[in-house]
């Protein structure tokens, strides 16, 4: 079973990695964004599996920390492009 | 050691090299922000594989989630100010030739200083024989409060010079209380609502988790200093209340609070910060509330700080 885990986490990992590729990619900034919140969401999936393969529970609670200060790079960007007019998104960077 | 969790490992190897090399070679300023978050992530995980959970939590609370809010916070700044492209940094040749022997000189420093320590088992042992005596149990914790609770405090010092840094640079005026912006929109505003709760239960949570597992003062004080930080995100301007003197006894509160526990150790005739076995947790529960007040409270006047400075530009007399 905990190998079972690992070839799972092995696998959202190789989903990062094809992740990067938008990262790098662009274009806008937003889809950067979207990426590392792919990145937090794929990255709580493999932390859990992580504590089930390895059996150390305290992985959940680092999951757990993940997940809510995820929230706050999302509402930081908000507030960065929010609080004047949208410019049209600009090509590249 | 078999041959999946070698796969898992190599693969977790090789994105942590590429995603470095790519935060530092990418151009702009954006771009490697994004993979500097992903890399906290990606470390993160690597700590979780070397079973350092502790560490893991470290990573997650400041390398990822604190630290990716105020890089992102920082880009706003940029892509605001008045040029269309963000500053490149002018490369130099001196530059990088100074750049790269001094980090060359440390590298070969600290591998000297390795070599040449005294062959010795470590102090693993030691530590794990005198738990018992230390007040709590989770060995992590046992070393940070107690063993080496001096590294700690100066730790905490660490935050409070890097505090004073931003007040000598900013000027005083960042911190004037500022009115509650209306709201800036219906989902963010409910967002800080429903989660504001949760992250401050989650930060007492991770505090008092610290005596019998990992977690700790650091790790908490970053939670809640992400309350905070949602809060301002949410419109709510520094409070009124929060007078300059308030200010300063929050922000000084966890580093005197062990400085007077540290004397007064001295005075009953211990060694600074040497605790009596027997007051040992409750002491180390005490330190570590002011310590986690302090710490949240600095992180939470870092963000704040900057934050104002952007959005009203006018009282920044020192940019430009």
């Amino acid at each position: 079973m905990q190998v079972f885990y690992l070839l799972l986490g092995a696998f959202l990992l190789a989903n990062l990695a094809a992740a990067l590729l938008r990262v790098i990619r662009g274009p806008g900034t937003a889809d950067r964004l979207m990426t590392a919140q792919l990145f937090g969401t794929t990255g709580v999936a493999v932390l859990l599996l992580l504590a089930e393969a390895m059996e150390a529970a305290a992985l959940r609670d680092t999951a757990l920390v993940f997940v809510l200060l995820a929230v706050l790079i999302v509402a930081a960007f908000t507030r960065t492009e929010g609080t004047e007019e949208r410019r049209p998104a600009g090509k590249g960077s | 050691m078999n041959p999946v969790a070698v796969g898992f490992d190599g693969l977790l190897a090789l994105l942590i090299l590429f995603l470095a090399v790519r935060a530092l070679t990418a151009p702009g300023l954006q771009q490697p922000v994004i993979l500097f978050i992903a890399f906290g992530l990606a470390m993160a995980l690597a700590w979780a594989r070397m079973r350092a959970p502790d560490v893991a939590l470290a990573e997650a609370a400041i390398g990822t989630g604190l630290l990716g809010v105020l890089l992102i916070d920082s880009l706003g700044l940029f892509t605001r100010s008045k040029s269309e492209t963000p500053p490149q940094p002018r490369r130099s040749r001196a530059a990088s030739i100074l750049a790269v022997g001094t980090t060359l000189l440390l590298a070969g420093g600290l591998g000297f200083a390795i070599l040449a320590m005294p062959e010795a088992e470590g102090l693993a042992a030691a530590a794990a024989e005198k738990l018992g005596a230390s007040g709590v149990d989770h060995p992590v914790t046992a070393v940070l409060l107690n063993f080496r609770s001096f590294d700690t405090w100066l730790e905490i010092g660490v935050l409070l010079i890097a505090m004073w840094g931003l007040f000598c640079a900013g000027g005083r005026e960042g911190f004037a209380p500022r009115a509650t912006e209306a709201r800036p929109g219906t989902v963010l505003g409910g967002t800080v609502q429903s989660l504001l709760p949760l992250v401050l239960l989650v930060g007492i949570y991770l505090l008092w988790l610290g005596k019998v597992d990992s977690g700790g003062a650091f790790q908490a004080g970053v939670v809640l200093g992400a309350a905070g930080i949602l809060l301002r995100l949410g419109g709510l301007g520094f409070p009124d209340w929060l007078r300059p003197w308030l200010v300063r006894t929050l922000l000084l509160f966890g580093f005197a609070f062990m400085l007077l526990v540290g004397l007064s150790a001295l005075f009953a005739g211990a060694a600074f910060l040497e605790y009596p076995p027997t007051l040992a947790g409750p002491l180390i529960l005490a330190v570590e509330l002011a310590a986690t007040l302090s710490i949240g409270f600095t992180l939470y006047c870092f963000f704040t700080y900057l934050f104002d400075l952007r959005i009203h530009p006018a009282t920044a007399s020192s940019e430009s």
